[in-house]
């Protein structure tokens, strides 16, 4: 553009190709943030809808700011799936102090690599007892909801009924009329491998080769797959029980309703840490105590869209759609983490080939 | 002369240097990752396992079919935007700057408005059934989420190459041998296969070569409509790196990915060169008659199926844009909510979500696409007047044989290493050094061209009255070919501030525009998601409205 005009014209090629050399500096300098500057910071790794402007990130950054003066920088790593991989493969050089996001689908694999340290949390008293899955209280949970299908009741005046449990999914009615998320990507995902493991025992897989008919997409992650629901495009989503109550906050619909299946719904909790490595454990610690308050908890249930983990708080009036009769499958986990994912994809690409 | 030669020789070392460094520090650190246990052996059962075949074969086959479709849709407007002047002539041509432009993530959103189950396209069929008295011509049922739909999005988004590309060559195209195998008796169908088929040849290979592979390197369309049916090898790299930490595995794909790029960047660089040698000779553009009787059927026709295919999902997504319901369920109105809820004045919101995306898309998008310039620039003036025209191709061909993805993930290991302090910074001189190193080709190509098409001789002059060789290329030369250098501009402006791929790999950071976009989708705001890509498609759209259209794309 004008780039040309104001090269003087008795310059050496050389002065060309500085041009790409100062406007290099001049991102350098221009991108620079001085967020790390201040001391009395804490940099917390979660996943991107938590720190969205939807999530309860800024809001709990600015409250817990307000009190003790320490400023929260969240750094979004994707969902949790990635979370977990970018830990791992930065070990002890993760420049983080505090984790937040990860699941007790990803625990074992967290918990293995010795990257995180237990923690004596004052409020870890009112969390519920069935969500505590480690005894060194090395990860917390923050929060929990029960793996569900969606049902949109507008196919009801299409004449389909929705599905009573697992197997009714693979009926014909439901030809090409379930999204799902990818296993290898998403902990929905994985909810549903833990699920039908829980459910079929050694037999899943014959159970992901009859539900290959049924499925019309399998997304990447939730988010691209509630999004197709919401627009239309399946009548059944992979989701958590707890999704209709955001139909109901913010769009004041019960269009979406979670199905109960009479097997049981697996659970899924989340869960944060305190990595072993920071030079601000102890401040780490404090904000994980935060995050567990009841004033902390009740940010959660209309960002979030789960159950806080903390018993005192008293739910939103959105949640009165949630289902109440869901049975939590406790015990349901994926047996093999590094191979069953790509196994249940396989069986379904091979069903549909 | 021989010490200006080694400047220029030195100088394109450095910018090839540059383009590969993000692949070279890809191998580097994940051969190096992978520590003791790895062993030759590890990394030839990777590359013999099943599921590297079963990808591999999925990339090919649905690359090579899109491809073919591209043609079958965008050869006829290629013989029309040739042959004929007709309105929207302008139009056909202006839609090649779309697959450069045109994020992904903003195809998907408009290809599920108009394809999906609830879509316009249904809703058009089923209207139409109804007010003709059939049961229901059928709706268009999913047909999106499987290899028949991945590659159906792939040609659509792709065909406008083709009509930009052959319809040029043809434009230009002597019709005297056609004219001769008629009078020596051939039917039509034969003086067309004697006497313009192996004319159009090349540039059809060239289109072809380029749509190719485009859909060898898809990525999010595969990772929303394919995972059902397979995924590509970039979807797989971007997997073992992001979700698996599979370093050994992204390692043998990333091998293989590049391996068979290389050999179609060849094969385009080949036709293109074909094309252009092909052109030289044909002298000025034919002129283009109005079309009449059976014409005018034909360019209606091809006018609405265009319409309805590929310019409908389009609009499906501006008129969603503007589309508001105060309640679910309710009537839909025409507004501005959306657009108002970005900035933060709306319901729930406090941040002003789009002007902040959008003033860091903008940043970062001018830089790089400075950059890009800068160095598009630089590449075109040294190389050319070079005697064989090998050197350049190669190195203005050789980057688009790179896949963004490793691209993106090199430059984030190599800005990683350098700024461990600050990663925000580091995450944005990624974002920038990976999106100029996609788009410098580009830039350089389509200058290379406008040089090569003014002659000598005004630079000779120039050289002859006393100039140096630098003021004679910049103050006489550039000056000539100053639209062009504008409009490449613009192009590298728009490739880069609609690319979603490298800022959603790099994730993290603040957010740009597409990105932007992308969480909206991700929080089902599909109508605020459409409100920010309509903004994203007019700041990409730039490219429209120059008229000259970069060579290298063509």
């Amino acid at each position: 553009m004008n780039l040309i005009r104001i090269i003087p014209a008795e310059g050496k090629m050389k002065r060309l190709f500085s041009v790409p050399i100062v406007l290099l500096v001049f991102v350098l300098l221009f991108s620079c943030n001085n967020q790390n500057a201040k001391v009395d910071s804490l940099t917390i790794w979660t996943y991107d809808s938590f720190v969205s402007e939807w999530g309860p990130g800024p809001a709990l950054a600015k409250l817990y700011q307000e009190k003790t003066g320490t400023k929260i920088v969240f750094q979004s790593k994707g969902d949790g799936g990635a979370l977990l991989a970018e830990i791992l493969a930065r070990g002890k050089d993760a420049e983080a102090d505090a984790v937040i996001g990860l699941d007790d689908k990803l625990a074992p694999r967290a918990l293995e690599s010795g990257l995180f340290t237990p923690l004596h949390l004052t409020n870890l008293k009112n969390i519920d007892k069935k969500l505590l899955i480690d005894s060194q209280s090395r990860l917390v949970p923050y929060d929990y909801g029960n793996f569900a299908f969606i049902w949109d009741s507008k196919w009801e005046e299409k004449e389909l009924l929705p599905p009573k449990n697992l197997e009714q999914m693979t009926r014909p009615e439901y030809k090409k009329k379930i999204i799902i998320m990818d296993p290898r990507t998403s902990t929905p995902g994985l909810g549903l491998l833990a699920w039908t493991q829980a459910v079929y025992g050694d037999n899943w897989e014959d159970y992901w080769k009859r539900l290959a008919p049924s499925i019309l997409a399998m997304t990447p992650g939730w988010d691209t797959g509630y999004g197709l629901f919401t627009k239309g495009e399946a009548p059944l989503v992979l989701s958590y029980s707890t999704s209709p109550a955001y139909h109901k906050a913010y769009e004041n619909s019960e269009r979406y309703r979670a199905l109960v299946f009479e097997e049981g719904h697996p659970l899924e909790i989340e869960l944060a840490g305190v990595l072993i490595n920071s030079k601000k454990r102890k401040a780490a610690e404090g904000f994980l105590d935060f995050l567990l308050t009841e004033e902390a908890q009740s940010i959660l249930p209309e960002t979030q869209w789960m159950f806080p983990a903390n018993t005192l708080v008293k739910l939103p009036d959105s949640f009165d759609v949630v289902p109440k009769d869901v049975k939590s499958l406790t015990a349901a986990k994926v047996s093999n983490l590094q191979k069953d994912p790509e196994r249940a994809v396989d069986l379904l690409q091979a069903a549909l080939r | 002369m021989r010490m200006k030669n080694a400047v220029r020789l030195g100088f394109c070392a450095i910018v090839l240097l540059f383009t590969l460094s993000p692949l070279i520090g890809f191998f580097a650190t994940t051969s190096r990752l992978g520590g003791a246990e790895k062993t030759t052996n590890d990394l030839w059962q990777i590359l013999t396992a099943p599921s590297t075949f079963r990808s591999l074969s999925f990339t090919l086959s649905q690359a090579l079919v899109s491809s073919v479709l591209a043609l079958l849709v965008g050869i006829p407007g290629a013989y029309l935007v040739a042959k004929y002047n007709f309105p929207g002539r302008r139009v056909l041509l202006a839609l090649s700057a779309v697959p450069f432009c045109l994020p992904p993530v903003l195809v998907v959103l408009s290809f599920v408005l108009f394809y999906g189950r609830t879509g316009w396209l249904t809703k058009l069929l089923t209207l139409l059934s109804q007010s003709l008295g059939f049961s229901n011509l059928g709706s268009t049922n999913g047909f999106l989420y499987g290899f028949w739909g991945l590659v159906f999005i792939h040609a659509f988004y792709n065909f406008p190459i083709v009509i930009q590309n052959v319809g040029k060559v043809w434009e230009q195209l002597p019709q005297s041998r056609e004219e001769a195998a008629r009078t020596l008796g051939a039917k039509r169908l034969e003086a067309f296969r004697v006497g313009t088929l192996p004319y159009l040849l090349p540039s059809i290979l060239q289109s072809m070569s380029l749509i190719f592979l485009f859909c060898f390197f898809s990525f999010t369309i595969v990772l929303v409509f394919g995972s059902l049916e397979g995924s590509t090898l970039e979807v797989d790299i971007y997997r073992a790196l992001s979700f698996n930490g599979d370093s050994q595995k992204a390692l043998v794909l990333a091998a293989i990915q590049t391996c068979i790029a290389l050999g179609i960047a060849w094969a385009l660089a080949r036709f293109g060169q074909g094309a252009s040698a092909m052109m030289k000779d044909y002298g000025a553009t034919r002129p283009r008659k109005r079309p009449k009787r059976f014409a005018v059927l034909f360019v209606v026709l091809y006018s609405a199926f265009i319409g309805v295919f590929f310019i409908g999902p389009l609009l499906a997504l501006t008129l969603e844009a503007f589309t508001v319901t105060d309640s679910p369920g309710g009537t839909p109105r025409f507004g501005f909510e959306n657009f108002v809820r970005l900035t933060g004045r709306g319901y729930f919101q406090s941040e002003n979500l789009l002007g902040l995306s959008l003033a860091h898309s903008l940043t970062v998008s001018t830089i790089a696409a400075l950059l890009a310039i800068g160095i598009g620039l630089t590449v075109a003036m040294a190389v050319r007047r070079q005697k064989s025209s090998r050197f350049s191709t190669i190195l203005t061909t050789l980057p688009m044989a790179i896949s963004p993805v490793l691209t993106a993930f090199g430059w984030a290991i190599i800005s990683g290493t350098i700024s461990v302090t600050d990663r925000n910074l580091a995450n944005n001189a990624a974002m920038i050094l990976a999106q100029s190193t996609i788009a410098w080709p580009f830039v350089a190509k389509s200058v290379i061209a406008a040089l090569d098409g003014l002659g000598l001789q005004k630079y000779d002059a120039a050289r002859t009255l006393g100039a140096s060789p630098l003021k004679a290329t910049i103050r006489v030369e550039l000056g000539e070919i100053w639209p062009s250098i504008l409009s490449a501009a613009a192009f590298a402006f728009s490739m880069t501030i609609g690319d979603s791929n490298i800022a959603l790999v790099l994730g993290g950071g603040q957010e740009t525009l597409p990105v932007l976009i992308y969480r909206l989708i991700s929080s089902y705001r599909f109508n605020e998601a459409c409100a920010a890509g309509l903004i994203l498609a007019f700041l990409t759209g730039i490219a429209f409205f120059f008229k000259e259209k970069p060579n290298g794309t063509a």
